[in-house]
């Protein structure tokens, strides 16, 4: 029963598609909006989607979509720099700089990248996924997704890795 | 910077999200008002932080201070800083009156003006030391400092040892990788690393930071609790401990803390200030909006003297029994 099984869908997913949505979005609050509105959605064609060999894949890749134009259709101007946020970019003085002071940093470089940057990268290094299945739920080729990274890497400051063989 | 930071840090945001079951609940009730959720959401999160005042030693006799002070010492405020690589990850007002101690607790994420520095969040201002922080903490409180101690998680564990065990409960088992938790549900003795992991732990929480807080408070009364009623009445263990907060704990110039702690006689009193808005967001940073006139009022009435008004009001601790998440 199609029904039934988007209630388990849903009981088994939530709480892995609410942290993948808030480490997306940098804000928990627009990430249960998005969450809730595409399981929504999901659930008038739950048919169609449980037949899909991956139903998870689609539905992370429909909060991604629905992540990707909801900011598209709020004002760019959402993510002006905070005071915290101008603190963090600044260098900072005093003894007190440390791993804790980097991430925080880190943070705030993280929560001004441009959109699609930020959902390659969470996609690997929060969901650990291939270059492969990153293009898969961001809908672009594998050389796009390898340039997101790339770019989000130089603006957070961090080293690329040593790329390995390519799945 | 690496690879490893950016994985902590998209964990660290991928753990404010929030509960499964908000979503699941407006899920299988589509209909309901936004309005209705919000506040459902608002008020369980308030029972979470809500002040509570379980007297935590009512039952037992009063302890017989180890030296009987001479005269009443004043009233004292006290800013207490728990910090982790020199970012402060716990911030408590604690005042000593007449051996009455009220812990009021001062989530890190409390979006606040910090003197000299605009807005940010609390714990932004220790990034600029314990002074700054001190100022911060009147701005947002109105009520006057007079000390600080504040304390790195290595010291914190080191005194959680010399204490020798402070007694906490579980309402459910928790793990969680990041803080080194794994606890069992029910009563149980903490010292050392599992005292660290049991005030450090938010990941896995039903409520992040603001059950870290709760624990927080319930563990700084147990805490006072076993330091009145053994480890200070035993003047061996007492020149021990005052050793070694010399050594771990980083305060104003010429005071300890040991001597305060000594004097508390009765229940201790723990609170959170009100939060305003528990989602708040400023410029993508999710942050707690806080209004610093409701929180200087709800201070005020929660240290007032004794006897001159009631405590201030709000749900008991769920359970009723001490137990915590």
């Amino acid at each position: 029963m199609p029904d039934g099984g988007f209630d388990d869908f849903v009981v088994e997913r939530i709480d892995r598609l609410l942290r993948y949505a808030t480490a997306l979005c940098c804000d928990r609050h627009l990430a249960q909006d998005i969450v809730q509105e595409v399981l929504l959605r999901a659930q008038r064609r739950w048919s169609r989607i449980a037949a899909t060999d991956a139903p998870y894949l689609y539905v992370k890749k429909m909060v991604t979509n629905e992540y990707l134009s909801w900011r598209r259709r709020r004002a760019a101007s959402d993510v002006a720099a905070a005071p915290e946020v101008m603190a963090a970019l600044s260098p900072s003085v005093g003894d007190r700089t440390d791993a804790h002071a980097d991430r925080d940093a880190m943070r705030a470089l993280i929560a001004i990248l441009p959109r699609k940057q930020r959902a390659a990268l969470v996609l690997r290094y929060y969901e650990d996924y291939s270059d492969a299945e990153i293009a898969r739920v961001l809908g672009c080729a594998e050389v796009t997704v390898r340039s997101q990274i790339s770019r989000a890497l130089r603006a957070l400051r961090v080293a690329e890795p040593a790329r390995e063989v390519v799945r | 910077m690496t690879e490893d930071d950016i994985r902590a840090v998209l964990a660290d945001e991928a753990a404010r999200a929030v509960p499964g079951s908000v979503v699941v609940e407006r899920l299988r009730a589509p209909r309901r008002r936004r309005g209705g959720l919000a506040a459902a959401v608002a008020v369980a999160a308030a029972a979470a932080v809500a002040a509570v005042s379980i007297p935590l030693m009512a039952g037992r006799d009063a302890p017989t201070a180890p030296v009987a002070p001479a005269a009443p010492a004043p009233a004292r405020n006290v800013v207490v800083i728990g910090s982790d690589g020199g970012r402060a990850d716990s911030i408590m007002l604690v005042r000593v009156d007449a051996g009455r101690v009220a812990v009021l607790s001062l989530p890190r994420d409390a979006w606040v003006d910090i003197p000299g520095h605009g807005m940010g969040k609390l714990n932004s201002a220790y990034l600029s030391g314990p002074e700054a922080m001190v100022a911060a903490v009147e701005r947002l409180t109105g009520q006057p400092v007079d000390h600080y101690a504040a304390v790195e998680m290595a010291g914190f564990q080191r005194l959680a040892d010399a204490v020798g065990g402070v007694e906490v409960c579980l309402r459910a088992p928790s793990a969680d990788g990041f803080s080194g938790a794994d606890f069992p549900a029910g009563r149980q003795s903490l010292s050392g690393a599992a005292a660290l992991a049991f005030v450090r732990q938010r990941h896995g929480l039903p409520n992040g930071d603001l059950d870290r807080v709760v624990r927080q408070q319930v563990f700084a009364r147990a805490l006072v609790d076993k330091l009145v009623t053994t480890v200070l009445t035993d003047p061996g263990r007492r020149a021990e401990l005052t050793a070694l907060v010399e050594d771990v704990v980083d305060t104003d110039p010429g005071w300890s803390p040991v001597a305060m702690a000594a004097e508390a006689t009765g229940p201790v009193r723990v609170a959170t200030i009100p939060i305003a808005d528990v989602n708040g967001t400023v410029g993508g940073l999710a942050v707690l909006k806080v209004d610093a006139a409701q929180v200087a009022a709800f201070t005020a009435e929660f240290f007032a003297p004794a006897g001159s008004t009631a405590p201030p009001s709000g749900p008991p601790a769920p359970g009723g029994d001490g137990c915590v998440n």
